[in-house]
């Protein structure tokens, strides 16, 4: 019996090698090993009854099939609208789209994996927080130009006045890659009934000459708040509102070609904006995506921040939900420094077998300005989400109604155009996501007194050195 | 026959070591083995951060050459056209209006054709000398060394490299275009002079469509149908070795250190010659960036910190408890019960205990804030987040009280263990609880605390959920960040180094295989090894008789 068991045991780990090593074959370069091996790994943590989030809806009936990659339900979304206005595209393509959230980089590490192993990704979508690393740094051999594809991007793109940062950011080579729907750039949204009563007027004209719209500098801003400190409020809910605004304000990326670290004066600005705002008590310290943080654009009765920066975006996914009473009261002006923030690019796999239809979405969301184009829908809340936002044809924008309750029936889009100009994506770099998070909890040091400048901004590099192996 | 008493194994035990080894094997070796090969190579995730493609060096500097065979090319390309528009309008008469109107339109057609065709006219000399099949594949470079920069030449040939060659691919535009032209010229010749106009125009759509035709179907021929290839770009990998070189490729600027450097000059078969600077890479390079590298360090002694702040507790809450609920001499109502609360914070995930605790600690508004500031302990809130000590006492805090339900059931289990006797005999003998707690109860479940010490050593060392959860490698400059955060951040995240957070894996495995086995060493139990020497000897005493 004792032999018998033996002998079992011994077979079943025989096969158990055998099995082992058919995944991996020995002559293969350690790369794609590597690669093959992680993959293995990738695929445990994207199963789908696993701790990610992951959804796979499916749209279209047909027998081609198209697989699409995204962070939300966002991109899934315009698919369906379109299958919904294109029944035929409907018959012919099935499109089956992976969700994976952008949480603790799951969604980054998941399509790596799909693109390095060869998987199945036809179409794919990219944060503006990561999309250099899919349109021009380590991913970018994996995604095809547009002309590839056989759209007519060069014409398209002039005729629909694609905002250029959009094309800054999304070309590899000169070539585009790579093209975002919205535009994002940000703009000053603050509290109409505050500004009032400290201002005298909640005017979005008068509040740009109180705050020095446009002007490049933060004087004027600095007067207002004082101002608004005297009356009991705060001008922003924390530091990290103004970072979004200095970082991508910068005029100069994180790391040169030679991979040294360089600070851009407009984001070294920040650690004195930060002090300030400690110092002079001008906000509430409150970071952001936090309880405090929502808490501030609602309608507490501790809630008594002024402004806070951001694209349309913000309005329509973020405020809106945590608004409460406050809907109405808000206004929309340029802010003193010109920023963008956040975006989707979309991407296409340079190996899909689906060009033709995979082609035609990205057109029609990128690229058609028509009425029925996914950008004027977009623009016009017509997806039946409830939200306007800004797109990046100028062409749409220009025939577009911003009209927004949310703002007391302002027409926003009029301030966040001249937004999208300050956009440039020449400043980014592939890692920025990371060596901002070091970058901020430096800040916050010296802010805080616990570190004098220099020693801070030695922490800063010392850490990005460590943990890059620059 | 006493022998055969004492040695008294199975005939077919040893049938269950082949198992047992096999699992070793796979389940424990090959990993670890795997790893640690990886940590000796460069292996990256991306894969070209540190490889440099020599693109730019196998692509021949030739644009002059390049640029004067093009000139001729087309010179030659538009006196052959010419020579055939002169055929084709040889019956035409430029004095006769009907034949001049004609002429003009087909004119304008031909300079408009021959525009086109002369963009498409772009060759690359090399790729006349380098077949296609050539590039392919393996190149073995005879390459000349000047190793310590002394002059001293030395000739290799065994550098092996696997290329990926990208080509465009153009249609000889002479060869298909016109010649549709040509057939079309000719039938309209043939056809004689009444749907002339129709014709013209249908001649000329169909010539366009037959060019764009043939502009879809170049995508879908293959290369032989083609004339010139154009040379777009070469690849050179090197073949997968045990030990990985980097490659420099001009990067190295006058006054750069190149004594780590191999200067390496390459011989294209065009006769050209190109310089590379190979970097050898040093056998433990990865695993000494990874021990000096200021963040393992850190990581490594935050790692240790925080867990014997949480051990320590843990341990002695759960000796505290065993205690009093192995108590023979009181009964504790309800123990049941309470061992299964005190068990329940291990059944938490990490995920759910992350978000309670942020929101019990958040800044400026959470629970113990509110508190503090409410009874007025503290005038303001405090970013516990944001403070290396507090953060590490947190995260301790959460570990501890993750675990010590957990140790404890392991330690009452030990402890029920125990035969009564002893108590009994301790009891006899006036032992009153503590005594006997420390002097009976513990010695006796010494292979227990082992078996938990080592356990608790280990998971702590490994300590990974909670600190990523809650706070993540960047929090407070790094105040929690353990030793299995830093290969996260290193290698599957940011540059996808694998090759480094493999060796600070293995690192880690060395770390936490010495540690345990001191601890086993320190908690062996002597006299079991004592008499197992005795029981040796006697066995040889015996068979010697």
């Amino acid at each position: 019996m004792k032999k018998v068991i033996a002998s079992v045991l011994s077979v079943a780990m025989v096969a158990a090698i055998a099995a082992g090593c058919n995944k991996t074959d020995p002559t293969d370069t350690q790369a794609s090993q590597a690669s093959g091996e992680s993959q293995q790994g990738g695929g445990d943590e994207t199963d789908p009854s696993g701790e990610t989030e992951e959804t796979q809806p499916q749209y279209g009936s047909g027998s081609e099939v198209i697989n699409l990659w995204s962070f939300t339900n966002e991109i899934p979304n315009m698919v369906a609208k379109y299958i919904e206005l294109n029944p035929e595209f409907g018959q012919k393509y099935t499109v089956k789209c992976t969700i994976v959230a952008t949480d603790g980089g799951a969604y980054q590490q998941a399509i790596d994996q799909a693109l390095a192993g060869g998987a199945d990704v036809d179409m794919y979508a990219a944060e503006a927080a990561f999309v250099l690393k899919y349109a021009q740094g380590d991913m970018a051999e994996y995604a095809a130009t547009y002309k590839d594809l056989g759209i007519d991007v060069d014409t398209k793109v002039a005729e629909a006045e694609i905002a250029p940062y959009t094309i800054d950011i999304g070309s590899r080579d000169g070539e585009i890659v790579a093209l975002g729907y919205q535009a994002t750039g940000g703009a000053m949204i603050y509290r109409a009934s505050i500004a009032k009563d400290v201002f005298g007027t909640d005017d979005p004209d008068k509040i740009e000459e109180i705050v020095g719209a446009g002007s490049g500098n933060w004087d004027k801003f600095w007067d207002a708040a004082a101002q608004l400190k005297a009356k009991g409020y705060k001008v922003v809910a924390g530091g990290d509102d103004m970072w979004n605004v200095c970082e991508k304000a910068a005029s100069k990326a994180w790391l040169d070609k030679d991979n040294n670290i360089v600070i851009a004066p407009e984001r070294e600005a920040y650690f004195d904006i930060y002090k300030k705002l400690i110092d002079d008590d001008l906000s509430k310290d409150t970071g952001s995506w936090n309880e405090a943080w929502y808490a501030e654009m609602g309608a507490g009765a501790e809630a008594n921040t002024f402004c806070f920066f951001g694209p349309a975006w913000l309005i329509n996914y973020v405020m809106a939900g945590q608004a409460g009473d406050t809907v109405g009261d808000w206004r929309v002006c340029t802010p003193p420094v010109g920023f963008f923030w956040g975006g989707t690019w979309v991407l296409a796999n340079k190996d899909t077998d689906q060009a033709e239809g995979v082609a035609e979405i990205i057109e029609w969301i990128t690229l058609d300005t028509s009425e029925t184009g996914l950008q004027y829908l977009w623009a016009n809340d017509k997806m039946g989400n409830g939200a306007k936002d800004t797109v990046a044809s100028a062409v749409v924008m220009g025939k577009s109604d911003g009209t927004l309750d949310f703002c007391g029936g302002q027409n926003v889009f009029e301030k966040f155009i001249p937004g999208n100009a300050n956009a440039t994506g020449k400043a980014m770099t592939q890692y920025d996501e990371d060596i901002n998070g070091f970058f901020k909890d430096a800040a916050s040091k010296y802010a805080h007194g616990e570190l004098d400048k220099d020693a801070a901004i030695q922490q800063f590099k010392d850490n990005v050195t460590s943990a890059f192996a620059l | 026959m006493r022998n055969k008493k004492l040695v008294n194994y199975s005939k077919y035990g040893y049938l269950f070591s082949i198992p047992f080894i096999l699992t070793f094997l796979i389940f424990t070796m090959y990993p670890i083995i795997y790893t640690l090969i990886i940590g000796y190579t460069d292996l990256q995730g991306n894969g070209k951060t540190d490889w440099h493609t020599i693109t730019t060096v196998i692509q021949p500097k030739t644009a002059d050459a390049q640029d004067a065979f093009e000139e001729k090319a087309i010179s030659e390309f538009k006196k052959n056209r010419e020579k055939d528009y002169k055929n084709e309008t040889k019956g035409l008469d430029s004095k006769n209006p009907d034949d001049a109107a004609k002429l003009k339109e087909m004119r304008a057609e031909f300079d408009s054709l021959l525009k086109e065709q002369t963009k498409q006219v772009q060759f690359e000399k090399e790729s006349e000398s380098i077949a296609s099949d050539k590039l392919e594949g393996e190149w073995r470079f005879k390459a000349t060394f000047d190793k310590n920069g002394d002059g001293q030449i030395v000739e290799k040939e065994d550098f092996i490299y696997e290329s990926s060659v990208s080509w465009v691919y153009l249609a000889d535009p002479t060869k298909y275009a016109f010649k549709e032209l040509d057939k079309y010229r000719a039938e309209y010749l043939a056809s004689g002079d009444e749907d002339e106009e129709e014709e013209d125009v249908e001649a000329d759509a169909d010539a366009e469509a037959d060019a764009e035709a043939e502009e879809e179907e170049e995508a879908g021929v293959s290369s032989e149908d083609y004339d010139y290839a154009r040379l777009v770009s070469v690849s050179l990998h090197k073949k997968s070795n045990f030990f990985v070189r980097y490659e420099y490729n001009g990067t190295v600027k006058p006054g750069d250190d190149t004594s780590d450097k191999d200067v390496m000059t390459v011989k294209l078969s065009t006769g050209e010659e190109v310089t590379v600077y190979v970097q050898k890479i040093k056998l433990f390079e990865n695993f000494t960036w990874v021990l000096t590298n200021a963040k393992f360090q850190q990581s490594f002694k935050n790692t240790v910190i925080i867990w014997i702040i949480n051990f320590i507790p843990q341990l002695g809450f759960a000796l505290l408890f065993t205690a009093w609920f192995t108590d023979r001499r009181s009964k504790v109502k309800g123990s049941g019960l309470f061992k299964i609360l005190f068990y329940m914070p291990n059944i938490i995930t990490a995920a759910t205990l992350a978000i309670l605790f942020n929101v019990l600690f958040g800044f400026p508004k959470g629970a113990v804030n509110d508190l503090l500031v409410g009874t007025g302990i503290m005038k303001e809130a405090y970013r516990f987040n944001d403070h290396e000590w507090a953060l590490k006492i947190i995260v301790a805090f959460v570990q501890f009280y993750q675990w010590y339900g957990y140790t404890m059931v392991n330690l009452i289990a030990g402890v029920i263990g125990i035969s009564p006797e002893i108590f009994e005999a301790a009891e006899i003998d006036g032992a009153n609880r503590a005594q006997t707690f420390f002097r009976v109860t513990i010695p006796c479940i010494r292979q227990i605390l082992l078996f938990v010490l080592v356990t608790s050593l280990i998971g702590g060392l490994n300590m990974f959920d909670v600190p990523e959860l809650y706070a993540g490698v960047k929090q407070a400059n790094g105040a929690v960040m353990t030793l299995n955060m830093f290969v996260r951040m290193v290698g599957l995240s940011g540059r996808y180094l694998y090759n480094k957070a493999a060796a600070a894996s293995v690192i880690m495995f060395v770390i936490i295989v010495a540690l345990s086995a001191v601890v086993f060493y320190i908690l062996r139990d002597k006299d079991e090894a004592k008499l197992k020497k005795l029981r040796k000897q006697e066995l040889k005493a015996l068979k010697a008789m």
